[in-house]
């Protein structure tokens, strides 16, 4: 392990980045508990949202006086409500999201500037990792700590003994998808939260079935895809044993300049599907490149997309 | 123009060609490399042949640059060399004339072409020779049209027995000068000088054959004997039979042990005069058939006068040669045995053997001195050390006698002859054969055979070496008669002939003819016999029949036998070259010119492979970097 290894730590790289950017809570009015952000009905913070009458129980405080005077009719002042949005989180943490180093660092980087900034907005965070089908729920605590890889590997291995005991979708790897994380099965979304997810979506399929629950029960879908510029292209030319980081399967395949230039059409016309599927779908999406910090990375298509907003 | 090639080996270097292309037809070693979007690769090439090894050729940067890399670095190997127009050389194709390449003549054939082949480029005008190594032998062919040279090797047929191929080589050195090539085309490698190009054509035959023949009358009839060799390493069966005109005998199985030698002999029927003894062919022809003639030797009538012991001696030793007839006083006989004076010697007109009359002095004692033989094919060989005799008598040498043997300082045998006779001396070979017959060629028409001793007081009757002496003295005055004959010659014999008028010899109406019938078929051969030829006439050097005519007259009949064993023996016969590459690099370095762009190809070779190695890096480069990320 060198020196760099031994420095590196996501949450610096996400603290970093929280303090220019945060994600996009502005965008709608939340519901849930009090806390700093405009909320969609009335509550008690200093804007002033409506009139209307008064009703029995309601708190004594917000009648407006000065309409009383005029009118003699009770009315009560309403004022929006400040609360704070929940927040969650979904991580894909299929063997591909650690391809190489820097993309499992942008990975990491990621969902602590998630947490992070729901931590600065007083959002209550739920988070989860996926890896195919199987879904690990994971704490907070241990992303701040920069433990939760160690814990997802325990988890892992005590799925593997007691036979998906742990899990919460018992769904066994399909076959017939065995690329597919299947987030749409049973992600428990909440109503109402924004729902992050971090993946570099390199897997087949419809991105539908992943983005309807997304966008569905209001809130803000919010799709960060770490991306690694060596998967944009095949820089190998002749014979190569091609190994799925994903299954360890392994195939002979000729790579010549033919099949590189169409592989690098294929891969942009697969980002360009599931950037066209969000936006039919009003999920923010946004591809952060694994080089330079996070906070560089983020300022150019996640900030341009909105899937990330500028900290004021 | 097409160049030469200083180095042709370079060219080998071209089978790197279809290796580079077999090279790229076979997928490179594939190496291991993580994926994280496999999916999108298994969707773009689903066809990909899982564990197939071998691809359709695929054209790349690499790929010509190696062919280019291969094509320069054999051209730049090879050291082409342009021929000046003005160059000549001088190829001399020397042909072994042994008779057992007679087997390899299609292949001698094909060495001839190849090396006609190599050696048509090297110079601009090539003059070919083509010879044997047969000394008596005129080149077959000198010229520049090379189809003609190879129509003369096509026609050309070896016949020699063991000979000495050395002054062939010199002179054949010698017409190709110093740019010239010479290539000796035998069947051997122990024929070959250490300094000779050669071309061996030769293989190991199974061969079988006869080794020789005699064929002797008795009083029953003839009786011929021949010996058959198996000249191979293994046990061999063979089948023989005799065949005469259009009858045969029946066939008879013969078997020989590795390298025995058996002898097969019958009796020649009557009323046969020429038949021929057929073996089971094999790989060698020439020693397979054995033709013989019923011999008839030439009539010779012969006078034995008195009845004493002497005469009586002579009669019986002349009643032995064959063809001699011993004819009273009265008859005209050619040759006299008498006893006579020296006066009655000198009028004597006919040759003859004579020996004095007895010597009338009393208790004369025998001479001790050493008996000494002179160089005369007569006494040569015979051993006169039992001599007992008490010297000289009767005779003495006269001017242009020859002395054939003396006894201390006195002549006890005479020869008397015309001196241009006299002095002649046989060859050695024939000498060696015992053949006096061949040795008395040119014997005058009148020789005279003294003994000057006293027949009775010498042990003479006795002595091998007289009976020797006077034997062969008939049969060379027998043969020196003009008068056909038939025998059974070795091939390329002495054949002697004895012609009547030596000066109609010189028309061609009068002039002999031989006519040769191969023992192994095939159209009968004639040949003009000059006047110089018939001196040294000789059997023809294949088996077969022939017979020498003059006009109407059979001069000579007779068969030419098969004769070197050694021919057939084949364990020793090989295909093998010898190259001098002195030899071609000088004839090249002189005719040709070397390549003026040689650098620029050297040059442009270290480009192309340089160029090579940094397209073939390239690829690996950009695809090692992030190998290794993605490994690390």
């Amino acid at each position: 392990m060198n020196a760099a290894a031994v420095s590196f730590s996501p949450r610096r790289g996400a603290l970093a980045a929280a303090a220019r950017w945060r994600l996009p809570f502005s965008r709608q009015a939340w519901r849930g508990l009090a806390g700093n952000w405009i909320g969609a009905g009335a509550g008690s913070s200093l804007d002033f949202q409506d009139h209307r009458s008064y009703v029995p129980g309601d708190d004594p405080r917000h009648i407006h006086w000065q309409a009383f005077a005029r009118t003699g009719a009770l009315t009560m002042k309403l004022y929006r409500a400040e609360v704070a949005p929940a927040v969650d989180l979904l991580v894909d943490v299929s063997a591909s999201m650690s391809f190489t180093p820097e993309k499992q660092a942008r990975t990491d980087e990621l969902l602590a500037f998630c947490v992070e900034c729901a931590d600065r907005a007083g959002a209550p965070v739920r988070l989860h990792g996926a890896e195919g089908r199987t879904i690990y729920p994971l704490a907070t605590e241990e992303v701040r700590a920069d433990r939760w890889r160690d814990r997802l590997r325990r988890s892992e291995s005590e799925s593997e003994r007691e036979k998906g005991r742990t899990r919460t979708n018992a769904v066994p790897p399909s076959p017939s998808l065995p690329h597919s994380p299947s987030l749409s099965l049973s992600i428990p979304w909440r109503m109402g939260a924004m729902k992050v997810l971090i993946s570099d979506l390199l897997f087949p399929g419809d991105p539908s079935a992943l983005l309807v629950p997304l966008a569905a029960a209001s809130g803000v879908g919010v799709v960060l895809a770490p991306s690694l510029a060596e998967e944009a292209d095949l820089p190998w030319r002749g014979n190569i044993q091609l190994a799925d980081c994903e299954t360890n399967a392994t195939r002979r395949q000729r790579v010549d300049d033919s099949l590189a230039s169409r592989y690098r059409v294929a891969y942009h016309r697969h980002f360009a599907l599931w950037r066209e599927a969000c936006r039919r779908r009003g999920i923010l999406f946004a591809r952060v490149p694994c080089a330079g910090t996070l906070a560089a990375a983020l300022a150019h298509e996640a900030f341009g997309a909105g899937a990330v907003e500028a900290v004021a | 123009m097409i160049p030469i090639f200083a180095h042709p080996a370079g060219l080998w270097l071209l089978l790197g060609l279809p290796a580079i292309l077999a090279i790229h037809f076979l997928q490179q070693r594939s190496r291991l490399v993580r994926t994280s979007t496999w999916f999108l690769i298994e969707r773009l090439a689903p066809d990909s042949a899982r564990g197939r090894t071998w691809e359709q050729l695929r054209s790349s940067r690499t790929l010509w640059l190696q062919l280019a890399a291969i094509i320069l670095a054999s051209w730049v190997l090879a050291e082409p060399r342009w021929v000046q127009t003005e160059s000549a050389q001088t190829v001399v194709l020397v042909l072994d004339a042994s008779a057992s390449m007679d087997a390899f003549r299609p292949a001698a054939a094909a060495a001839a072409e190849r090396e006609m082949t190599l050696s048509e480029g090297l110079a601009a005008r090539t003059t070919w020779v083509v010879m044997t190594t047969n000394p008596r032998q005129p080149p077959l062919y000198r010229g520049l049209d090379r189809s003609l040279a190879s129509a003369a090797i096509a026609s050309w047929r070896p016949e020699l027995g063991r000979h000495d191929i050395d002054p062939a080589l010199r002179l054949a050195r010698g017409l190709a000068g110093a740019s010239g090539r010479t290539l000796l085309i035998t069947d051997r490698r122990d024929r070959v000088p250490p300094d000779q190009r050669a071309a061996g054509v030769g293989r190991r035959i199974e061969n079988v054959g006869f080794a020789g023949a005699t064929v002797t009358p008795d009083k029953d009839g003839v009786m011929w004997r021949a010996l058959v060799k198996n000249h191979t390493a293994t046990t061999q069966v063979r089948s023989w039979r005799l065949t005469a005109g259009l009858g045969q005998s029946p066939e008879q199985t013969i078997t020989l042990a590795p390298g025995a030698i058996a002898e097969i002999s019958a009796r020649l029927p009557d009323g046969i005069e020429e038949a021929t003894v057929v073996l089971s062919t094999d790989g060698f022809a020439a020693d397979d058939r054995l033709p013989l003639v019923r011999p008839a030797p030439k009539p010779l009538a012969v006078d034995v006068d008195g009845t004493d012991e002497t005469a009586e001696f002579f009669r019986k030793l002349a009643r032995d040669v064959p063809g001699v007839t011993i004819v009273s006083a009265d008859a005209m006989a050619t040759l006299r045995l008498a006893r006579a004076s020296q006066d009655e010697v000198q009028r004597e007109r006919r040759s003859g053997i004579f020996w004095p009359p007895a010597d009338q002095r009393a208790q004369m004692p025998l001479l001790t001195d050493v008996v000494t033989a002179e160089r005369d094919a007569l006494v040569a060989g015979l051993n006169w050390q039992g001599w007992l005799g008490t010297g000289t008598h009767g005779f003495a040498p006269a001017r242009g006698d020859t002395v054939l043997l003396w006894h201390g300082k006195w002549p006890l045998v005479i020869l008397r002859a015309p001196s241009q006779f006299a002095a002649t001396t046989p060859p050695a070979a024939v000498v060696a054969a015992n053949r006096p017959d061949d040795a008395a060629l040119s014997h005058a028409p009148t020789r005279k055979l003294l003994l000057a001793f006293d027949w009775s007081t010498s042990n003479a009757a006795r002595l091998p070496a007289m009976v020797l002496l006077a034997r062969r003295f008939i049969e060379a005055e027998r043969d020196a008669q003009p008068a056909p004959f038939a025998a059974n010659f070795d091939c390329g014999a002495l054949v002697t002939l004895r012609l009547r008028d030596a000066a109609a010899a010189r028309s061609d109406e009068t002039r002999a003819m031989l006519m040769f019938t191969p023992a192994a078929g095939g159209p009968a051969e004639t040949i003009a016999i000059g006047e110089t030829e018939a001196a040294g006439l000789r059997a023809p050097r294949r088996p077969g029949f022939f017979r020498v005519t003059r006009g109407n007259d059979v001069l000579v009949r007779g068969s030419a036998q098969f004769a070197d064993p050694r021919q057939g023996d084949f364990r020793t016969a090989e295909t093998f070259f010898v190259e001098l590459r002195r030899e071609r690099d000088v004839a090249i370095e002189r005719n040709t010119r070397g390549d003026p762009l040689a650098v620029l190809w050297l040059i442009l070779l270290a480009g192309v492979v340089l160029a090579s190695w940094w397209v073939r890096t390239a690829g690996t480069r950009a695809a090692g970097e992030p190998l290794v990320a993605s490994n690390a």
